[in-house]
C-alpha cells in the first residue's frame, strides 16, 4: 500500500515546552486516519506542522514521497494536501463558489495580459476550475447556495464549505481539524456522511477530533497523542482496549460507546 | 443575462454619460471632471492593494508622482515623444514598486502603513531637493500636452475623451482582474492569510503583484495628469494626497470598483460644491462677514472632513454600499 503522508520523529518545542515529541506515523492512500488526545496533547500543533504553517524543531515530513519538512505552506496544495480549520476560516468577502475556487492557479505559463484579455486557454482553465468547484459543492449539497455570502450561512454549512474548498484542491490527502466542533446533531450526521463519501473517493483523510463516537464509527486507524507523544496507534478496537489510552484519555464511559 | 454582457452595458452607459458631460459641462466643472476621472484611475489602482489585498497603502501619490515626473522630465529635458515617455514612466513606477514591495510586504498592519508613508515622504524630498533634475519646489513647466494633438478644441474639453477612455479601460481591467484567480487570491489574502496559504496561495507573491499593479495604474494617472496640466510640482504628490486617495476609496466603499469610482468623483467635487455654496449664500443676500459665509468659504474643509466622517460612520460599506441597498441586491463588481 502506498504511503501518502509520513512523519519521522517529528518534534516541535516552544521555548521549554515540548508540544510535539518525536511523533512518527504514516497514513496510507485512501485511509481514514484519526488523531485523538486530550486537550493540550499537541494535536493542533501536529496538524500545523503537517500543513506547513509551523516548521518543526526536529524530524521530517514526507508528502507523496517528497520531503516537505521545511516547505512553505502554499506549496503543499500542489503536492496533494489540503486542510480545514477548527474555527472555520472562510474568506468572508468571497461568495461560496469563489471560496471554493480560490487558490486555483493556472500555473506559471499564465501572464497578466492573458488574464486581462481572457485568452482562450485562460477561459478554459477557469471553466475547468469552476466545474471542479461545482462538483465539490454538489457533493456537499451546497450548489444551491453558491452565490451566498459567507456571513449569511449557518455555522455547520460554513464548515461544509470549507470541506468543499479542500475537496476542490484535488488533493489526495485532506486534514480536518475538529470538524464536528460546534455542530448540532443534524449537522453531525451530515458530516459523518460527508466523511464516508470522502473515503469512497479514495482520499486519505486525517481527522483531528475530540468527538469519540465520531472517530470510533469512522476511523480505520487511530493514533493517540498525550503530552506531545504518541502513546498508541491501531484500529479503533485496539486503541479502545489499550490500557495506556484508557488511563490517559478515554475513561470507561467512552470505551463502552 | 451573463455577468460579462452586463459589464459591457455598464461600461457603455458610463461612456455615454461621460460623452454627454463632456459636451454639456463648461469651464471649471469640466476641469473638475477631468481631475475626478484621473482620481478614479488612481483610486482603482489603490483598490487593488488596499481594497482587495488589505495593504494599508498611504503612499499611492508617490507612484502617481513617479509617473508624472518621469514622463515630464523625459519629454521636457530629453525631448522624448509622449508615446515613449508614458510607457517608460509606467515601467519605472512598476520597477520601483516591485523593488520596495519586496521588503515592505514583510511588514504588517500599522508598520506597513508607516513604511508606505515613508516611501512617499522620501520621494517627495527627492523631488523637492534634487534641484538639478527635478527643478525642486518650482516643479516642471512646459510639459507637452496631450490635447495639443487636437488643436481645434478647448484643452479642457479635448482632454475629456482621452481621460475617459483611459478610465474606462482601467475599470474594465480591474473588473477582469477581480473575476480572475488573482482577484480571488487578493481578497482571500486580505480575509485570512493563513487559510489562503493552506489552499495554495503564495501570499507574498500576491501582495507584491497587487502592490505593483496598484503603482502602475497610479503612474498611468500621473502621466496623464502631467500631460494634461502641463505643470507639476512636488506638492501634487505629497502624503496628504495619498491620504486623500485612501479616503476616496474608503468613502466610496473599499474592495469594490464601483466604490472607487464613486468615492473619487464625490470627493473631487465636494470641496468645490461647498465653495459654490458659500458664493451662493453671499449672492442670496448673506453678508460676506457673517459666520455661515466664512465657514462655507474658508472653512469648507471642515465640512469636507465632517461629511467624510459621517459617511464613514453611517455607511461602513461606503457609497457603494448605499447604492447596493437602493438597487436591492445589485451585482456589485
Amino acid at each position: 500500500m502506498t504511503t501518502v503522508l509520513e512523519t519521522r520523529k517529528l518534534t516541535k518545542t516552544f521555548g521549554g515546552l515540548v508540544a510535539v515529541n518525536g511523533v512518527s506515523l504514516s497514513v496510507n492512500a485512501g485511509e481514514a486516519f484519526a488523531v485523538i488526545g486530550p486537550n493540550g496533547a499537541g494535536k493542533s500543533t501536529f496538524l500545523n506542522l503537517l500543513s506547513g504553517l509551523m516548521s518543526p524543531t526536529d524530524g521530517e515530513i514526507f508528502l507523496n514521497d517528497t520531503s516537505v519538512t521545511n516547505s512553505p505552506a502554499h506549496g503543499l496544495r500542489r503536492l496533494g494536501m489540503a486542510r480545514t480549520f477548527q474555527n472555520g476560516r472562510l474568506f468572508q468577502r468571497l461568495t461560496v463558489l469563489e471560496n471554493v475556487m480560490a487558490g486555483g492557479c493556472p500555473g506559471e505559463g499564465a501572464r497578466l495580459i492573458d488574464v486581462v484579455l481572457r485568452r482562450g486557454f485562460y477561459d478554459r482553465w477557469q471553466d475547468a476550475l469552476r466545474a471542479r468547484a461545482e462538483t465539490a459543492l454538489k457533493k456537499l449539497d451546497l450548489w444551491a447556495m453558491r452565490d451566498a455570502e459567507i456571513s449569511q450561512l449557518p455555522f455547520g454549512v460554513q464548515r461544509n464549505v470549507e470541506i468543499a474548498r479542500a475537496l476542490a484542491a484535488e488533493a489526495n490527502i485532506i486534514l480536518l481539524d475538529e470538524p464536528a466542533a460546534g455542530l448540532n446533531s443534524g449537522e453531525r450526521v451530515a458530516l459523518v456522511r460527508a466523511l464516508k463519501d470522502l473515503k469512497s473517493e479514495g482520499l486519505a483523510v486525517v481527522l483531528i477530533e475530540h468527538d469519540m463516537s465520531l472517530v470510533m464509527a469512522w476511523a480505520e486507524r487511530i493514533a493517540v497523542l498525550n503530552f506531545g507523544e504518541k502513546i498508541a496507534e491501531g484500529t479503533p478496537a485496539e486503541v479502545r482496549a489499550n490500557p495506556k489510552v484508557i488511563e490517559a484519555y478515554l475513561g470507561t464511559e467512552a470505551v463502552d460507546a | 443575462m451573463s455577468a460579462q454582457s452586463k459589464q459591457w452595458i455598464w461600461l457603455a452607459v458610463a461612456a455615454l454619460l461621460l460623452a454627454s458631460a463632456g459636451v454639456l459641462l463648461e469651464g471649471y466643472s469640466l476641469r473638475l471632471l477631468n481631475l475626478a476621472l484621473l482620481n478614479v484611475i488612481t483610486v482603482i489602482g489603490l483598490n487593488l492593494a488596499f481594497g482587495y489585498c488589505g495593504i494599508i497603502h498611504l503612499g499611492q501619490a508617490a507612484f502617481v508622482g513617479i509617473g508624472a515626473y518621469v514622463t515630464a522630465l523625459a519629454t521636457v529635458k530629453l525631448g522624448w515623444p509622449m508615446a515613449i515617455s508614458i510607457p517608460v514612466a509606467m515601467i519605472a513606477a512598476a520597477s520601483f514598486a516591485l523593488l520596495v514591495s519586496l521588503p515592505l510586504i514583510r511588514l504588517k498592519g500599522h508598520y506597513l502603513a508607516l513604511a508606505t508613508v515613508g516611501v512617499n515622504v522620501i520621494l517627495e524630498l527627492i523631488a523637492k531637493n534634487w534641484v538639478e533634475v527635478t527643478n525642486g519646489y518650482n516643479g516642471v513647466t512646459g510639459i507637452p500636452r496631450l490635447t495639443d494633438m487636437m488643436p481645434g478644441m478647448a484643452p479642457e474639453k479635448a482632454f475629456i475623451p482621452i481621460v475617459s477612455v483611459a478610465a474606462l479601460v482601467v475599470v474594465w481591467i480591474a473588473l477582469r482582474l477581480r473575476h480572475s484567480h488573482l482577484g480571488r487570491a487578493m481578497i482571500a489574502v486580505r480575509d485570512d492569510e493563513t487559510a489562503a496559504l493552506t489552499i495554495g496561495i503564495d501570499v507574498g507573491r500576491v501582495k507584491v503583484i497587487a502592490f505593483t499593479l496598484s503603482a502602475v495604474i497610479g503612474a498611468l494617472s500621473g502621466t496623464l495628469y502631467a500631460h494634461y496640466t502641463g505643470f507639476i510640482s512636488p506638492s501634487d504628490f505629497a502624503v496628504s494626497q495619498s491620504i486623500l486617495f485612501l479616503m476616496m476609496l474608503v468613502v466610496g466603499g473599499e474592495a469594490s470598483v464601483i466604490g472607487a469610482i464613486l468615492g473619487a468623483i464625490a470627493l473631487t467635487f465636494l470641496p468645490e460644491l461647498l465653495r459654490d455654496l458659500a458664493a451662493g449664500y453671499v449672492a442670496a443676500g448673506g453678508s460676506e462677514k457673517d459666520l455661515i459665509a466664512r465657514l462655507l468659504k474658508d472653512g469648507y474643509l471642515v465640512f469636507y472632513g465632517l461629511i467624510t466622517l459621517i459617511v464613514l460612520m453611517a455607511l461602513p460599506k461606503g457609497l457603494a454600499g448605499l447604492l447596493q441597498r437602493w438597487c436591492g441586491r445589485a451585482a456589485s463588481p
